[in-house]
Parts: C-alpha cells; structure tokens; sequence
C-alpha cells in the first residue's frame, strides 16, 4: 500500500494541481498507533479527499515508489557528481555505458 | 548628649544582655564596624535584612558559603527532563511525526511522558524554558530534513536541512534548540519531517536521539 502523502500527491495531481506539504497539506502522525492523517487541507478548488477517493490512487501510487526506490538506487550507484565529471573527462564513453549498465540492471516500472 | 565610655559590657545576672526596649533604634554610625560570630532571630525564627530597597554588597574577594539550603537565589534549573530513544521509529514521508523518545533518564517533576513523547508544564511552572531534541536518520535518501519544537500544534521552533547527496545522507542528524514562554498545562513534543525517502528510520543510537529541557526562570 502507497503511503499517504503519495496517495494525496496523485490524488493532487490527477486534478491538474501541485501541493506542497509543507504549506497546502499538512499530514501528521501522532505516533500512537493510528498513523498518518490529513491535519490540514488548503488547497483552493479542490476538496480534501475521502478514503475512498485515496483508495483510487493507491495502484498509481505503488508505482510512484517503486520508482522512486529505484530513482534512489539508481542514484545511490552513479556515484557524486564530482567523480561523475572526473569519469567524463577521462573517458565520456566509458561513463555513458556505466550509466546505462545501472539504468538496466534498474528498471522503472 | 552624654557619652559612656567602656571596654566592655556584660549581663548583670546570668547570660542575656539587653540593649535598649521596644521601639527604639540602636544605630552603629557609618565608619564604625559592628563585629560578631552570630546574628540570629530575637524571636522564633525568621531574620530579616534590612528594607526593600536596600543594597548589601558582599565586597571582593568575600565568600558566601551555603551549608544549607536556599531559595529565591538564581534558578534551580527545574523542572527539567532529559529522554532518549533507544528503539527507532519510521517517519512516513512529508508527515510531521511526533517522536517519542521513549526511554528516560531523568524527569524532575513526573512530567515528560515516555508513551506519546510529551513534557506537560506543571501547575505553577509556567515560565522560560529551554529546550532542545536531536533526531538522527539512519537511512539514505536526498531531499529536506525538518525538526521543530511543538507547543499544542504549533511549531515554535523549527530548523530546516537539506540533502542533495544520497550517499552521505547516512547517519544524517538534525537538531533544535530554543527559549520557549511556557504557561502551566501546555504540552511540548518534538516533531519531524522529511521527504527524502517513502519512510526514513531514525537511528536507535540514545546519543543521537534525545528530548530535554529545562526552566530558566
């Protein structure tokens, strides 16, 4: 199951918006079990959505982080930009097919 | 006015010596020096110096020494409580999450508990309070590291990091710090927020994972 601010996320963006969650929702969890709720919603135009409505995202939202999981490994394996630039200079081809190794060895969803 | 010269007075009769009766002042004019090993009460138990208003000043090089004990002399420092968190947590993503350091070390007034991570001002220790936690994750990812200091639900407090380099994100700590006006009843919690990873865990390292404070006056 997606988590709740990438259910929310999809939920935002299948409307045509943007949300940041520092200002336009705000999520908490109490850390008493019950986990992560919607504490506030001020996005203008588009009402706070329902459990249901959160439901309908929830495959769309499995996909967003397995991507972003492998975004993370992906990026974990390129390496720092310094040593990345250092790997272009000496050898552009040689780094473009490391790249694409890691791309492959790492697919999206 | 008529003087009486002496070296010494003493009791007539046994050991007490009377100097003057009720309503008079005995006074030692300013360039004379009063000398004893003892002041106390001439009644019951409570000693007075002098009026409000008044100045005395403990010259240079003097030595207050305290043997027993004392108030309305600087702070005491309490109430004041300092807890860990040996166990770990998962912090979801863009989700302000209470933390709740879960082991303590010391809590002076029972106040801070250990269950939802929460230091509840006592009845009639409102004040200025200093307060601090210390969050550290112990999972990679890039992004922003929030940390704030929560009185009811409101961050009073709150320091911003971020991360753009997944590799040493490692280990990364966060921590915040800072004066709090306090009034009795009010809750305090330390809460976190990230968006780097899905769900960040917090190392279970009792160093890097601390809530404490302290009334300052």
């Amino acid at each position: 199951m997606a988590s709740l601010s990438t259910k929310v996320q999809a939920y935002v963006e299948a409307a045509g918006k943007t949300v940041d969650f520092t200002k336009d929702v705000i999520l908490q969890d109490d850390s008493q079990g019950a986990g992560p709720y919607i504490k506030e919603w001020n996005i203008a135009g588009l009402a706070q959505p329902s459990d249901a409505d959160l439901d309908a995202h929830d495959a769309a939202g499995d996909i967003t982080e397995t991507n972003n999981g492998v975004r993370s490994t992906r990026k974990v394996a390129y390496g720092n930009y310094g040593d990345q630039l250092d790997e272009i200079f000496k050898d552009i081809d040689a780094w473009r097919a490391r790249i694409q190794g890691i791309k492959d060895a790492n697919p999206k969803s | 006015m008529s003087k009486l010269y002496v070296d010494q007075v003493d009791p007539k009769t046994a050991t007490t010596l009377t100097l003057g009766t009720s309503g008079d002042t005995i006074t030692v004019p300013s360039g004379a020096e009063l000398k004893s090993n003892k002041i106390s009460p001439a009644s019951g138990t409570a000693f007075t110096f002098g009026d409000s208003g008044d100045t005395f000043t403990i010259p240079t090089g003097a030595t207050i020494t305290n043997n027993g004990s004392s108030s309305g002399f600087g702070m005491d420092g309490t109430p004041s409580w300092y807890a860990t968190d040996e166990a770990g947590a998962s912090i979801s993503a863009s989700t302000w999450t209470t933390r709740v350091y879960g082991t303590e070390v010391y809590d002076t007034d029972t106040a801070y508990n250990t269950s939802n991570g929460t230091f509840t001002v006592p009845s009639g220790e409102g004040g200025k309070y200093l307060v601090m936690c210390s969050n550290t994750y112990d999972t990679s990812g890039s992004g922003r590291m929030l940390i704030a200091l929560y009185v009811g639900s409101t961050a009073k407090i709150l320091k911003n990091y971020a991360y753009d380099d997944p590799v040493s994100v490692l280990g990364s700590t966060q921590q915040c710090a800072g004066v709090l006006n306090l009034s009795a009843g009010d809750l305090v919690t330390a809460r976190v927020w990230q968006d780097a990873t899905t769900a960040s865990s917090p190392a279970s390292q009792g160093n890097e994972n601390w809530f404490a404070g302290w009334k300052l006056s």
